[in-house]
């Protein structure tokens, strides 16, 4: 109102000022108009008194929400909160090299594991742990192109090779470094390469033997860079696919190197024909069937390989969906919730064949393999969305 | 008199009434001097001037034309002076004492089922209805060989009394509404309760569901007092709390006394309105109304559906189904095109664990389908509780296909997920084949010149056969100038619709400022490659008001399991280096991180270009929206943003009006948006200022006006909130052409009110505790008052009010102006 008052001194001083002039006769007639605009001045201060000013409303944001939660929310805490606590614990491992053990396979699942939660390196909490375990990864590789380990846990590397190139493709495209693509595209063709003639792999990088627990390792790293847009020949993905049939038992299950119905084979058969695209092949609800027979279980008993047979179970059963992934997820989830230690790892039962001495100390491969399991519910990584 | 003349003044009735005192100050008084000194010359001067020039006129006349001169010399020296009023006055604050009423959905389910006699007592004493005690014959032991009979005696006298509820209470207990429970037993309780109140205590009354209304409550009336709370049955316990610590604005609260089943469907956290009331020192007393029983129930706890499918699509309808009290009872899961069964599914009921099942069907034609999901009800059911045993499905059937090419530099996830989900998507295609044309650029480099060429539509022509481009973190090498310059005229002149995903490497930063200005946002100067968020502050997505309603950030039909969505989205930790939006922007996502003058930073925005439209995403990591859930929010969001941005017209078509409402599915009270495009009868846009349509729901209809947007020719929009629950039709009529055009909203209250519906205390007694309130049996609200803490305070203000500019002192001025002017004119000076 102020700046209104303010027009009404100057409205006022006008009008004394205009009425002086006025007096004169002599003004009235030289200048009728002057005098007329005097009078109207009088009416000035009236419309500016009835201006006013208004607020433009902007408009609000929602207003921010926490109703009740799901009843399941509880669940996905739970999961949340175990994984975030293994992760820190595989953080606290990582050696001043970027590296968490001799042998690739670690490397490549805690790198995993860490994108598996959504993390990527240069961003967030664990962006320097991504960025020394990539490079440290990508350092490992041969002018040929095989990830190459200061240890191996099989007779030969090509198991730690195609987890590792699964690991690079999933960092593929999320980390800027024109390293990555370059060494995934050579990795890529050390598979390509090293199939043999009945579409299965072995432990060392030629083709020749095939035996399936090394299969689903490869066939899940060309899905991966084949995802991230990386050709792989048609050819080759029919002939994976053929081997891996080859393997069925016709009971369902599908066996090392020919039919049977071990239980780690077993899942890794259905998750290679799913990755394949095959999901309507008709040994796999029959192995589906199969699987859900198998205990879940903190001991060894039929498994052989606890976390091998359990990182390929929980991924047919999500990639299968509906009674197979309703019966399969809760008991797998509540065993692992229940056995986390409190620093966040992960032990093995007693009684595996994948003690210390074969998949590395520090528990990082335990760890790792447990919290990959969890993170299926997360549904972060590329090469599993279904 | 004074209080008169200070009315005039402009002093406010409130002040006056409490007004202790006041006193004239002027701000310069030594402009007052000086007028004073002044004054008298002054005045000589003038009387001297007049009577030179008006020797003629009589002196009454020349002394009162020198009185009115004097009289605005003298005014304009006051008003200088700056006069205003020092005003003391003093007015009493007392603490309020709010009643809040929860009136939703489910409070207007029986308050029982009471079982106890405790709970019988309770209950028939909070409704007055208690029984004086019966005799104490009623009260015996059985005598005893070691107790003499006068022990026995005693031994009776001191057992408590036994309270009677005879079966008509009882059957009233068992039959009342919770609200209506609530609001009797404050009636009965008044004398105790409230009369003790009125003198210390502002007491207010309010009612709420969503939304918040106060009452006047007569403990003398004993019919249902609390009015409808015209916002949908939900129940926003939280708002409600933070409501009266708003509204108290500084006051002192003594008290809430919360009177609700604790069921909390929406709105703000109880918990943290709970710690603002802490804050403010308002302890909350929560009376809880309802058995903490489970009702016997089975109810659908969530339903989802992809919304938008093609023909020969199968569409699926994922359905969550809870149970309580019907174990192993085999159950019928219905999914239902108004009366026409589409698929059938059964499930044995297990305990209260939830189980899912999917219910399908082929969509063979187009058209919105609002399909029901359908549980029977079994017989123990309570009736009030059946309405959760169905739920609405809505999908849109399209009998088009929709071209889209997406472009990207880098294979990141974003890129990945979707376009393995376009893939998937049989209502999407590409412009040569099947497939949508899919292109990362790291492969794109690898061709020979020939191959690049071919794959990579570069003409105006080409890009315009697509409805819907997107471009991901792509450089300039790919997207080239002459691409570039054929997209804008695709997008401006074409209608093609462009989605632009930035990236830290190039987009949008990288171009030039012809192809930044098809975006929605102004980016900052010298922008490089974003803004990352610290390790320990990432960012959060927040969606404003246009963005609850708009289609493509629909992620969930019912608006407040959509608001719950979007505020537990996981946090990210790059955004685009945006400035501002551009000024014909709709921002529906915002970063509330990042704020400068114009306000929050936007994130998810939209606008025309020329006739086409152009999304811009200013963050990287959609896919962290899988977190949980898989494709189900990620690709929502993104098929449906596809289809809004997509192309809509056919150069080749005439031109004719459409109208579109969205959402297509509100709870009563909810907004919901028009948008109408209007061409006259030749295919022009029109041009109107404002167009009107009507909306007709189940029982009445009424006009909308909608307004032109001024940056589109004819296109139009407007909101209206329905408030009844059934199907509505929003109709335009042009003048120049028989065929109305149409659009439909479904309006459904909240299925989230019953979805739980017994007595949730461990909320209320959070509440209670972390304001330093108590629990309080509804039995017991006599009990109230001496818990409130407060005496009311004795205000003190000191208020200066200005005395000059106001309507007065211009009516003198112009009073003596119009005297000075009539006397000349009368005298013919003039």
């Amino acid at each position: 109102m102020r700046h209104l008052g303010v027009r009404c001194i100057s409205t006022a001083l006008d009008l004394f000022i205009g009425l002086a002039r006025c007096d004169s006769s002599r003004c009235r007639r030289t200048n009728p108009r002057r005098c007329l605009h005097t009078a109207l001045q009088s009416f000035v201060a009236v419309v500016l008194f009835a201006a006013s000013a208004h607020a433009q409303s902007k408009s609000p944001a929602a207003t921010p929400t926490t109703a009740a939660p799901l009843t399941e929310q509880k669940v996905i805490e739970r999961v949340t909160a175990s994984v975030d606590r293994s992760l820190e614990y595989l953080a606290s491992k990582q050696k001043p090299d970027g590296s968490w053990d001799d042998c690739n396979a670690g490397n490549a699942l805690t790198i995993l594991a860490m994108l598996g939660r959504g993390h990527v390196p240069g961003r967030g909490q664990y962006k320097e742990v991504l960025q020394k375990g990539r490079k440290y990864l990508l350092k490992t590789q041969r002018e040929d192109g095989l990830f190459h380990s200061r240890r191996q846990a099989g007779a030969g590397p090509m198991y730690e090779h195609g987890l590792s190139t699964l690991a690079t493709a999933e960092l593929y495209g999320m980390d800027p470094d024109p390293d990555v693509e370059e060494k995934l595209r050579r990795a890529v063709q050390v598979i390509v390469k090293a199939q043999s003639p009945n579409g299965g792999w072995r432990y060392n990088p030629r083709p020749g033997d095939h035996d399936l627990s090394v299969s689903v390792m490869q066939i899940v790293a060309l899905r991966a860079a084949n995802n991230a847009e990386i050709p792989v020949p048609e050819e080759i993905i029919e002939k994976a696919a053929k081997y891996v049939r080859y393997c069925a038992h016709p009971n369902g299950g599908y066996g090392y190197q020919g039919p049977a119905q071990g239980a780690q084979t077993s899942a890794a058969g259905v998750v290679s024909l799913q990755l394949l695209g095959k999901y309507d092949d008709p040994s796999v609800p029959k192995t589906l069937d199969l699987l859900a027979k198998f205990p879940v279980e903190w001991s060894a008993n039929s498994i052989q390989y606890w976390y091998y047979f359990h990182y390929y179970a929980i991924q047919a059963n999500y990639q299968a969906g509906g009674k197979y992934w309703n019966d399969w997820h809760p008991r797998v989830r509540e065993l692992l919730l229940d056995k986390q230690n409190a620093d966040g790892s992960w032990d093995v039962p007693g009684g595996t064949a994948e003690n210390a001495g074969v998949v590395g100390p520090n528990n990082i491969y335990w760890t790792g393999m447990a919290s990959l399991i969890l993170e299926v519910y997360m549904h972060f990584l590329p090469a599993y969305q279904r | 008199m004074l209080q008169r003349f200070l009315q005039l003044l402009g002093i406010h009735e409130d002040v006056l009434k409490h007004m202790d005192r006041a006193e004239l100050v002027f701000q310069r008084g030594e402009v007052l001097w000086i007028g004073a000194v002044l004054l008298l010359p002054l005045a000589w001067m003038v009387y001297r001037r007049q009577k030179l020039n008006l020797h003629t006129v009589p002196k009454w006349l020349l002394f009162t034309l020198c009185v009115t001169r004097v009289s605005i010399l003298t005014l304009l020296f006051v008003v200088l002076s700056g006069p205003y009023l020092r005003i003391d006055h003093k007015y009493e604050r007392k603490p309020i004492v709010a009643f809040l009423f929860d009136n939703s959905q489910s409070m207007r389910l029986p308050a029982g089922p009471f079982e106890t006699d405790e709970e019988f007592a309770d209950g028939a004493r909070a409704i007055g209805a208690i029984k004086e005690e019966t005799p104490s014959s009623s009260a015996t032991i059985a005598p005893k060989d070691n107790l003499t009979s006068s022990e026995t005696k005693r031994a009776e006298e001191s057992l408590p009394t036994p309270i009677v509820v005879d079966a008509d209470t009882r059957t009233t207990l068992n039959r009342i509404r919770r609200a209506e429970l609530s609001q009797t037993a404050v009636r009965v309780a008044s004398d105790k309760l409230l009369k003790p109140l009125g003198d210390k205590f502002d007491v207010r009354y309010l009612t709420f569901a969503r939304d918040v209304e106060p009452f006047v409550f007569d403990p003398a009336k004993s019919d249902p007092q609390l009015p409808d709370v015209n916002s949908g049955p939900s129940s926003w316990l939280g708002s409600v709390i933070q409501y009266v610590v708003e509204e108290a604005a500084g006051q002192k609260i003594a008290g809430l006394v919360l009177f609700s089943d604790g069921q909390n469907t929406g709105g703000r956290s109880p918990a943290e309105a709970a710690r603002s009331a802490a804050q403010v020192g308002a302890p909350i007393f929560a009376v809880p109304v309802g058995s903490p029983k489970r009702l016997q129930d089975v109810s659908i706890v969530d339903l989802y559906t992809t919304g938008q499918v093609s023909i020969g699509d199968t569409v699926r309808v994922a359905v969550t189904l809870e149970s309580h009290g019907f174990n192993k009872r085999p159950v019928k899961v219905e999914l239902k095109d108004g009366e026409t069964v589409l698929d059938t599914k059964e499930l044995v009921l297990l305990g209260t664990e939830q189980q899912q099942t999917e219910l399908i069907f082929e969509a063979k034609e187009a058209g919105d389908k609002y399909l029901t999901v359908n549980v029977p009800a079994f017989p123990e059911e309570a009736e009030e509780l059946r309405a959760n045993n169905s739920d609405l499905a809505f999908v849109r059937v399209s009998d088009e296909k929709l071209k889209v090419l997406l472009i990207d530099g880098l294979p990141r996830w974003d890129f990945r997920f979707l376009k393995n989900d376009i893939r998937r998507d049989n209502g999407i295609k590409g412009r040569t084949g099947d497939e949508p044309e899919v292109l990362a650029e790291a492969e794109w480099r690898r061709m020979s010149k020939d191959d690049q060429t071919a794959k990579l539509p570069a003409t105006a022509k080409d890009l315009s056969e697509y409805h819907t481009i997107v471009l991901g973190d792509a450089s300039p090498d790919i997207l080239h100038d002459d691409f570039r310059k054929a997209l804008i005229e695709a997008v401006r002149d074409k209608g093609v619709g462009l989605i632009v995903e930035a990236g830290p490497r190039f987009m949008p930063q990288m171009y030039d400022r012809e192809f930044q200005s098809l975006l929605p946002v102004v980016l900052k100067n010298n922008a490089d490659n974003g803004i990352e968020a610290p390790a320990y502050k990432p960012f959060k997505i927040e969606i404003t008001q246009e963005g609850l309603l708009h289609e493509s950030l629909r992620l969930h039909d019912d608006p407040g399991r959509n608001v719950q969505v979007w505020s537990q989205m996981p946090t990210y930790f790059w955004a685009a280096a945006i400035e501002r939006p551009s000024p014909a922007a709709i921002v529906l996502a915002r970063n509330p991180s990042i704020e400068n003058r114009w306000g929050k930073q936007p994130l998810i925005a939209y606008q025309f270009a020329g006739k086409g439209k152009v999304a811009f995403l200013g963050m990287d990591a959609t896919y962290l929206w899988r977190q949980n859930v898989g494709d189900r929010f990620f690709y929502k969001f993104w098929g449906q943003m596809l289809r809004f941005v997509g192309r809509t017209e056919d150069g080749s078509e005439k031109k004719e009006s459409r109208l579109l409402v969205r959402p297509v599915r509100v709870q009563p009270g909810e907004s919901a948006e028009i948008e109408l495009f209007a061409f006259t009868a030749d295919g022009q846009p029109r041009t109107d200022a404002t167009l009107k349509v009507s909306t007709l729901g189940p029982t009445g209809s009424q006009m909308v006006e909608l307004v032109a947007d001024k940056f589109v020719k004819g296109r139009f929009t407007g909101k209206f909130s329905p408030k009844e629950t059934g199907e509505h039709r929003v109709l335009y009529q042009p003048n120049d052409s028989p065929k109305t055009v149409e659009g439909k909203l479904r309006v459904m209250p909240s299925s989230e009110e019953l979805r739980d519906p017994n007595l949730n205390r461990p909320l209320l007694e959070t509440l209670a505790s972390t304001t330093g309130g108590k629990v309080i049996s509804i039995a017991d609200l006599a009990s109230l008052p001496e818990l409130f803490k407060g005496e009311p305070m004795l205000i003190e203000v000191h208020r200066e009010a200005s005395i000059w500019d106001n309507w007065f002192t211009l009516l003198l001025i112009t009073m003596i102006y119009a005297l000075d002017v009539g006397l000349r004119r009368l005298s013919g000076l003039s």
